[in-house]
């Protein structure tokens, strides 16, 4: 009994010293074939993988694992690294491999993949329809990746600074696809399925300390649709103090997917209440363009209802060059259908621009150009239309938020140029800048403000403009050189007094200083010195269109005795002044202004001169006339 | 015969209500005068809104609705006030007492805090009239309302103020 159970055990320890030597025989005979087949090994999974793979060393352990050493997969042309993984365990299924003679991976073990961010990306970007037309032809089989321990680089740094690690569980079980992991503390997870060259995505979850999303849709070759919601937490208080968060929800979207052209057919989604259409035809070839549509009927960012409802409309043709240049034609159209109280009476605000030409070449900053800036602008009661021509501008950054610019252009027959500074409040520019204006021909700013279709001169003008925390232009405008021509108030007098020669009033120099801001617009200090005509006085139109108006005008008096109806004015009061002066008031609504005659001088003459009786009928007579012409 | 009385007695109430009204004053008007004259404002009122209903086409009915208005406003009744001033100031847009009722919509608007309301108002009050200043430095219109109140509106070439019973009430800056 003992001799029988001794020969047993020697023939067990002989059994599984033969199994020993055998597995360990076939382990070196499979590492030898591996290591003779790794260059093979390699082409393949080059091929899958679409970018050149390298492997330090591929090893076999029994029964079903493959050990590979220091992957990495690098960009083809260049061999930047894209990822790189220091180990990784394979495991296969040996009953597949030997009943159907079939190497099929059922499980990937990885740790440490190290992946540079930018590189993925742009890898991602260049190879997507190909990872996706892989993705969507994998066999149906159960598949299960682990990788632990994965550090994201973007530009040879690590994105968490605390080397916070990521890590991915994938699992495919038939039709089904579930995966989850973590990036630092971001947490996903995704559920979906994949059909007939298509993968479904029923849910797919992001949470973090201040994004919470959730998506849903379909990935194909050809197709990309999503619908869902992100929920993101204001990460900078300070610096945004009214915004509590970023609500971004019903995403809707369908983006076409052809050899170079991507379409997004619509990108629609509402942000902080704010609707949002978006839709683009993205051309991926050298160079790469993109024509976008951008609508939006936006109040604000913060849900505040006070705030004015803007309907945006962008339209821009994008061309970007290899040679750090972005090419630009398109047009912003922003109108405000509603009016708030202390708010700019602007109803529409159009701006075309044409042969832009961004370049960021320059290591100190951005230089753009454009052949031509239209700005158009509409308010509740006239229109402002301006042309700039060969506009070109340098900006470059002076503090972390500020970004300076210089700026010059072609103003109809005269220059522009000017300084300003743009720093960012609030989601909001606020815009500040110092303009100069030269020798313009008012006749051309017609467009500008219709009175100068009856002013002839060279305008020069210095101006400062600021949107916040309020929009203010000011400045002083100087004409020289000019002309007034049926400007009509000197029309109305020229009628009156049958003076024609107070239709065209030739001067040599006439000025104001102007200020537009949320109360109106005024001009003040106005002085027009002509040889026989001088005018000084005010004019303001406030909210409402309500005027509030002076005006103090001296004639010459041997200009008034050219006129028939004044001479016997004059005669009366036996007039010895050289120069009559005439003050006015004008106060009200702009179309319907009521005028009052103030003191003078020459009016209380006549005052003295016209007896109390015949006053009233005088009065009720000049009432008549002053209102009918007011009228027009 | 009997049943011909009844028939008779309307017609000629009829009759007679439409030859009151040939004349352009009702009874209930004529009786709110009475009682404006001897200063029992609160039957005029009733008077006044009787004419308001039951004589809608009335000639006076512009008269009527001024003096209920006014009452209302009087005795602080803001809300109807307001409703029938706004009747007043739609349906009658030339009459002489529209800047006046105007006026009181512009101070029933202050009372309830509403700017924006009181700022239409008063684009309202600016517009009706232009004036032009010759030789004057103001202008006076003055009227007495079917209530009985002097209403005095002074215009300026930057202001206009309103006065009832020589109290001022309330003045606008151009």
């Amino acid at each position: 009994m003992e001799i029988s159970k001794h020969k047993y055990f020697i023939k067990l320890k002989r059994l599984l010293f033969f199994c020993c030597a055998l597995v360990l025989s076939l382990t070196i005979v499979v590492n030898i074939i591996l290591a003779l087949y790794k260059n093979k090994i390699l082409q393949t999974l080059s091929n899958h993988f679409f970018a050149p793979v390298s492997v330090e060393n591929i090893f076999y352990l029994p029964p079903n694992f493959i050990v590979l050493k220091s992957i990495s997969v690098a960009k083809s042309k260049i061999r930047q690294k894209i990822l790189n993984l220091p180990i990784s365990c394979v495991r296969f299924s040996l009953s597949s491999l030997f009943l159907e003679g079939n190497f099929q991976i059922t499980s990937i073990y990885s740790l440490g993949l190290n992946l540079d961010l930018n590189r993925f990306l742009s890898f991602t970007k260049e190879n997507f329809t190909q990872i996706l037309d892989f993705l969507t032809h994998l066999p149906n089989r159960d598949f299960k990746l682990t990788v632990r321990g994965i550090a994201i680089n973007s530009f040879g740094k690590n994105i968490y600074p605390d080397n916070t690690k990521a890590d991915l569980n994938l699992k495919i079980s038939g039709t089904t696809i579930s995966a989850s992991g973590s990036v630092g503390k971001n947490l996903f997870s995704l559920q979906g399925s994949s059909a007939e060259k298509q993968i479904n995505i029923d849910n797919f979850k992001f949470l973090s300390k201040d994004i919470n999303s959730q998506l849903r849709g379909r990935l194909n070759p050809n197709l990309v649709e999503f619908k869902g919601y992100f929920l993101i937490n204001n990460m900078n208080p300070a610096e945004w103090p009214g915004l509590k968060d970023i609500l971004i929800l019903d995403i809707d979207s369908r983006i076409t997917i052809a050899s170079e052209h991507i379409k997004a057919e619509r990108l629609n989604f509402s942000i902080n209440n704010n609707p949002v259409r978006l839709t683009a035809d993205i051309f991926l070839s050298d160079p790469f363009t993109c024509n976008l549509k951008f609508f939006s009927d936006f109040r604000s960012l913060d849900n505040k209802q006070e705030e004015r409802l803007k309907n945006v409309a962008l339209i821009a043709e994008i061309t970007a060059g290899n040679d750090k240049t972005i090419a630009l034609n398109g047009s912003l159209d922003i109108a405000s259908p509603e009016q708030k109280k202390e708010s700019l009476p602007l109803e529409k605000l159009k701006l075309d621009v044409k042969n832009a030409l961004f370049n960021f070449k320059e290591s100190f900053g951005l230089k753009l150009s454009a052949s031509q800036i239209n700005l158009f602008s509409q308010t509740s009661a006239n229109t402002y239309n301006i042309n700039l021509e060969n506009f070109l501008a340098e900006s470059f950054r002076s503090d972390k938020n500020l970004q300076s610019i210089n700026f010059s252009a072609q103003l109809y027959d005269g220059t522009l140029q000017g300084n300003g500074q743009i720093k960012m409040q609030q989601f909001m520019p606020a815009v500040s800048a110092d303009i100069q204006i030269k020798n313009v021909s008012t006749d051309k700013l017609d467009g500008l403000l219709i009175h100068f279709s009856k002013v002839r001169g060279k305008l020069s003008s210095q101006m400062s403009f600021t949107n916040y925390p309020q929009l203010v232009l000011k400045g002083l405008a100087h004409i020289r050189d000019g002309s007034l021509n049926n400007f009509e108030f000197l029309k109305w007098l020229a009628d009156l007094f049958e003076l024609p020669p107070l239709k065209k009033i030739e001067f040599s120099t006439a000025s104001a200083d102007f200020i537009a801001d949320k109360e109106g617009v005024e001009m003040y200090n106005m002085d027009l010195d002509a040889t026989d005509v001088k005018i000084e006085g005010y004019f303001r139109l406030k909210e409402n269109d309500l005027v509030s108006s002076k005006m103090f005008l001296s004639l010459r008096s041997n200009l008034l005795q050219k006129s028939p109806r004044f001479t016997p004015l004059l005669r009366l009061i036996n007039a010895k002044q050289e120069l009559i002066k005439f003050n006015f008031q004008l106060s009200g609504n702009l179309h319907g202004m009521n005028f009052q005659w103030l003191k003078s001088g020459f009016k209380d003459d006549l005052q003295k001169a016209i007896p109390n009786f015949a006053k009233r009928g005088f009065e009720e007579k000049i009432e008549k006339v002053i209102g009918s012409i007011l009228e027009e | 015969m009997k049943n011909k009385i009844p028939w008779l007695i309307i017609f000629l109430s009829f009759s007679l209500l439409g030859l009151r009204q040939a004349h352009g004053r009702t009874e209930e008007y004529l009786q709110a005068q009475e009682a404006v004259k001897s200063g029992n404002k609160e039957f005029s009122f009733i008077y006044f809104l009787s004419e308001l209903r039951n004589n809608p086409q009335s000639e006076k009915r512009q008269e009527a609705l001024f003096a209920t208005a006014e009452y209302l406003f009087f005795i602080h009744a803001y809300n109807d006030a307001f409703n029938v001033l706004v009747e007043f100031v739609e349906d009658y847009p030339l009459s002489e007492m529209r800047t006046s009722a105007l006026f009181y919509m512009l101070k029933i608007a202050q009372t309830w805090g509403k700017e924006d309301l009181a700022k239409a108002i008063k684009k309202q009050i600016i517009n009706q009239k232009r004036t032009v200043f010759i030789f004057q430095e103001t202008k006076e219109y003055n009227f007495k309302s079917p209530l009985d109140i002097d209403h005095k509106l002074i215009y300026y070439i930057d202001k206009l103020e309103f006065y009832s019973d020589g109290n001022l009430q309330a003045q606008i800056f151009y």
